[in-house]
This record gives C-alpha cells, sequence and structure tokens, in this order.
C-alpha cells in the first residue's frame, strides 16, 4: 500500500486508543487484510466486515484448534493458546467434537434457572460496591467499581476467596500480554491460572457448595463425561472468560453512556429500556475486539481473497459491529436500536456460553451507577483516557468519575 | 414415520447461529444466525441424539426436542 494512512498501523499504541479508524478504513478499502502480528511477526489476516466476520465464525473450515492446525510460523511464535498446559484443550480453542461435549456440560451448569439465581448475587455486590463508591465522591469506574462487581460476582459464582483475586489478575496479564518483548513469561501466567484452577477444585471436592465449581466437580463424578484435566481446564477457562471481560464491558458502557448523556438519561429514566441499552453497547463497544485466533483447515476463499490451509485469521469483532452496511448510523449509541442483532458476543460454535449471565450483569451494574449518580461526569481529560494494549481485549486503563451534585 | 421432532423459541432464540454451525442439516444455513425454520421433524434415532446436544448446547435454550413414543405411534 504506497496510500499515506491517516489511520494507525494496527496495534500500535495509536492504534489502541483509537481502533476505529484503522478499523473503518480496512471494512472500506482492504476487509480480508493481510499484515505482520507483532508478537513474532507472523503473517495474518484481519476481517472487518459484518457479513464476512459472521460467516466466518459460522464456517467449521476456521478451526479454533490452533494447536491441531496453525501453520510452523505461528506454532513458533509461540500464538497457540495455553499451548504446553491443560488448557490447550479448554472448550474455547476445540473442535467438535470434543467442543460438543464439554459445551453441553459447562451449559448444564449455566442454566437459566441458575443464571436468574445469580441475580440477588450481582445486585447485592453491585449495591455495596455503589455504597462504597458514593463514600469516596470521586472513583475509578475500572478499579473501584467495575473491577470490585465483575470480580466479587466471579468469586461467589465460581466459590473462590476474593484474597486471591490480585494474584489471579496479575497471572492474567501475564497470560496475555501485548508486549512482544514479555512472551516468554506466558507459559508461566497460564500454569498459575491452572494451578489457581486445580486449587479451587480440590478444595470444592472436600467442601463442596452452591457454586459453579461445585456443580463441575458432581458432573465429572456423576457421569465421568468429564477427564480431571478437562475439568480443570474448564474451572480455568470460566476464570479466563469471566473475569477481566466484565470489568472491560462495564467500563466502555460507562464512558460510552458518558459520551452520550441523552442516552444515559434515557436509561436512568426507564429501567426497562436496560435489556435493549446492554445490546447496544455491546455493539457500540464490546470488551473483546476480536474472537480467539481461527485457523483455517484447508484453503479458503473469503471475500475474493484465497487464505491457504493453516492460515491464523483475526475476526475482528469490533469493526464488525459499526459497520455502516449493517448498522445504520453505527457510531451513534442509540439504546433503542432495533434488530440489534451484534457479535459483540461471538457468534457461531463458540459464542459466549455466559452470556445470559455477562447481559444480566452489565445491566444491574451500568444501570444502576447512572440511576444511582445521575449526574456522572468524568474526572479526567477526555482525551487522555488510555486502554490496555492487548491485541483481543478492549479495556480501559483508569476511568475517573465524579458523583457530583445531586448524588 | 420420524423419531421425534424440535421447536425453536423466537422470543428466547438470539440468532448466534451455534445451532446452524453443530448440525446444518437439521437447522439450515441462513445468513442471519436465526434458524431456517422453527419447528422440524428428525427422522431417524441419530438426529434425535444430534439435535438433544444442539439444545443442550444453545446458550440461550431456546430449543426443545420432543421423542416421538413408538408405543403411541
Amino acid at each position: 500500500m504506497t496510500t499515506a494512512q491517516a489511520h494507525a498501523p494496527l496495534f500500535s499504541p495509536e492504534y489502541y486508543r483509537d481502533p476505529y479508524a484503522t478499523l473503518g478504513w480496512l471494512r472500506e478499502h482492504d476487509p480480508v487484510h493481510e499484515f505482520r502480528f507483532p508478537v513474532g511477526d507472523v503473517r495474518m489476516w484481519i476481517v472487518t466486515r459484518y457479513d464476512d466476520v459472521r460467516a466466518l465464525l459460522a464456517d467449521p473450515r476456521f478451526s479454533s484448534e490452533s494447536g491441531t492446525w496453525a501453520n510452523e510460523e505461528f506454532t513458533a511464535a509461540g500464538l497457540t493458546t495455553g499451548a504446553g498446559s491443560i488448557l490447550e484443550k479448554a472448550i474455547t480453542v476445540v473442535d467438535p467434537p470434543a467442543h460438543t461435549r464439554l459445551r453441553r456440560l459447562a451449559m448444564s451448569a449455566f442454566t437459566p434457572r441458575r443464571v436468574a439465581d445469580w441475580r440477588d448475587t450481582v445486585s447485592r455486590t453491585v449495591e455495596a460496591t455503589l455504597e462504597q463508591c458514593a463514600a469516596r465522591g470521586t472513583f475509578d469506574v475500572m478499579d473501584d467499581y467495575a473491577g470490585v462487581v465483575s470480580s466479587g460476582v466471579m468469586g461467589e459464582i465460581l466459590g473462590f476467596r476474593i484474597d486471591r483475586h490480585k494474584e489471579l489478575v496479575e497471572a492474567l496479564a501475564q497470560a496475555f500480554p501485548s508486549d512482544p518483548a514479555l512472551m516468554d513469561q506466558v507459559p508461566a501466567g497460564f500454569g498459575r491460572i491452572c494451578s489457581y484452577a486445580a486449587d479451587l477444585v480440590a478444595d470444592k471436592r472436600r467442601h463442596p457448595g452452591a457454586d459453579l465449581t461445585s456443580v463441575l466437580v458432581q458432573a465429572r463424578e456423576d457421569e465421568d463425561r468429564l477427564s480431571e484435566d478437562e475439568l480443570v481446564a474448564m474451572v480455568a477457562a470460566m476464570i479466563l472468560a469471566g473475569s477481566d471481560t466484565i470489568r472491560a464491558f462495564v467500563g466502555n458502557a460507562v464512558l460510552a453512556l458518558l459520551d452520550h448523556p441523552d442516552q444515559a438519561r434515557l436509561l436512568a429514566a426507564d429501567p426497562g429500556l436496560g435489556a435493549g441499552a446492554i445490546e447496544e453497547l455491546l455493539r457500540y463497544d464490546g470488551a473483546l475486539s476480536a474472537g480467539l485466533f481461527r485457523i483455517t483447515t484447508e484453503e479458503v476463499e473469503l471475500a475474493g481473497t484465497v487464505l491457504p490451509a493453516g492460515s491464523p485469521v483475526i475476526a475482528a469483532l469490533l469493526a464488525a459491529n459499526r459497520d455502516p452496511a449493517r448498522f445504520t448510523d453505527p457510531d451513534r449509541v442509540d439504546i433503542t436500536r432495533p434488530d440489534n442483532r451484534h457479535l459483540g458476543l461471538g457468534h457461531g460454535l463458540h459464542n459466549c456460553l455466559g452470556a445470559a449471565l455477562a447481559r444480566m450483569e452489565g445491566d444491574i451494574a451500568v444501570g444502576g451507577l447512572f440511576r444511582r449518580f445521575p449526574h456522572l461526569e468524568l474526572a479526567m481529560d477526555r482525551d487522555e483516557i488510555g486502554y490496555i494494549e492487548n491485541w483481543a481485549m478492549r479495556r480501559i486503563v483508569r476511568l475517573p468519575v465524579r458523583a457530583a451534585a445531586g448524588a | 414415520m420420524s423419531s421425534g421432532s424440535f421447536s425453536v423459541d423466537r422470543e428466547l432464540c438470539r440468532g448466534t447461529g451455534l445451532c446452524q454451525a453443530m448440525v446444518p442439516a437439521l437447522f439450515g444455513r441462513t445468513d442471519s444466525g436465526y434458524p431456517a425454520a422453527d419447528t422440524g421433524e428428525l427422522a431417524d434415532e441419530r438426529s434425535v441424539v444430534l439435535a438433544d446436544e444442539v439444545a443442550e448446547c444453545c446458550p440461550t435454550g431456546a430449543i426443545e426436542v420432543f421423542r416421538h413414543d413408538p408405543v403411541h405411534e
């Protein structure tokens, strides 16, 4: 490309501050874009149009099992999620039939009834956290609100002790670095998460409770459909998928509403709009920038581009959800948007299995914040807001706000 | 004579495309991610088992599978 580009290169510091300029340009000019992934300088493609992203996530020729299908270059760069640990066989990175068996089991623990039972846990946690925030007056949405709520709910649901949470956050950061210089620490990060999950499983086997971990332990013992490694990997995968994602989403949603005060007022005035608002906020700026790597199992043609077998492909959820070919006025938040079939929780075989919990938690946490503090305002310069430099997760670093007058 | 049938609750379904990714032969290949039909016949035991698996994996619990009782057919 010889054109002078006004947008930042993919996965550069400027890109993380505002990925939409780059993604919008790619969606328009190069919808299946070949580039070099910064970690390991690996040849890769990124897909940005709504129809193409959805099609690839629904297509079994794009496998999640990078350990099986990826080319040598990808594998040598250490990009296989969970390589060398039991997470290599986790639900997020396996294909059917193993995926079907694991997903059935996981969903059996996520029944609508159990999710409904968690509503009290979520409400209680949100209320207590709002009290603490009110006492502070000025607080950081990421650390003092979203982080406290998401880890508190996760802890109660999986049954782990809150005092180990900080340790877990560190392990997560180690497992998903954005700095190529830290790649050698990745196996240690996954190792820590797995040993944490193993401790939890052992603990719940001795002292079963009403938590999700105990339900999964029971499922293993009842039917033996799950090996011990699979059980620990399942718990580890739930920790990985369910902790920082909610925190990121709540942060993005709060910022979106601060940027669209008319929509914040609308939501605060009518809790009945909560469910639609969450769909719109998941579309507008979801927690996941992209799905986990997909690998072509054979040569595939996608929107006119030929991808060789074994190619790593990134499905850019953020870009798809702002595609003007699918959404009217996509860069605007409209909490009453009709027909909002976004891809914020993924699509196809690996769509978010905790979606019902994520929606409920998002609704209670985001709506609750604006109802408690109707005059909430940003307590830092809007231009200074920064994001973690992670290719797959879009999370604000700090989001200080003031409860303001009337709180 | 079929071995069973399934139905999709459109109120619950969110078009995640999981059913189509798992068993396109039963749930169709629409671009939308919503199954092609609200109901369908399951011709044989194998189809009933497959539909059951999909129902158990569906993130919104929108699919119900009915097994026909051979005694009453």
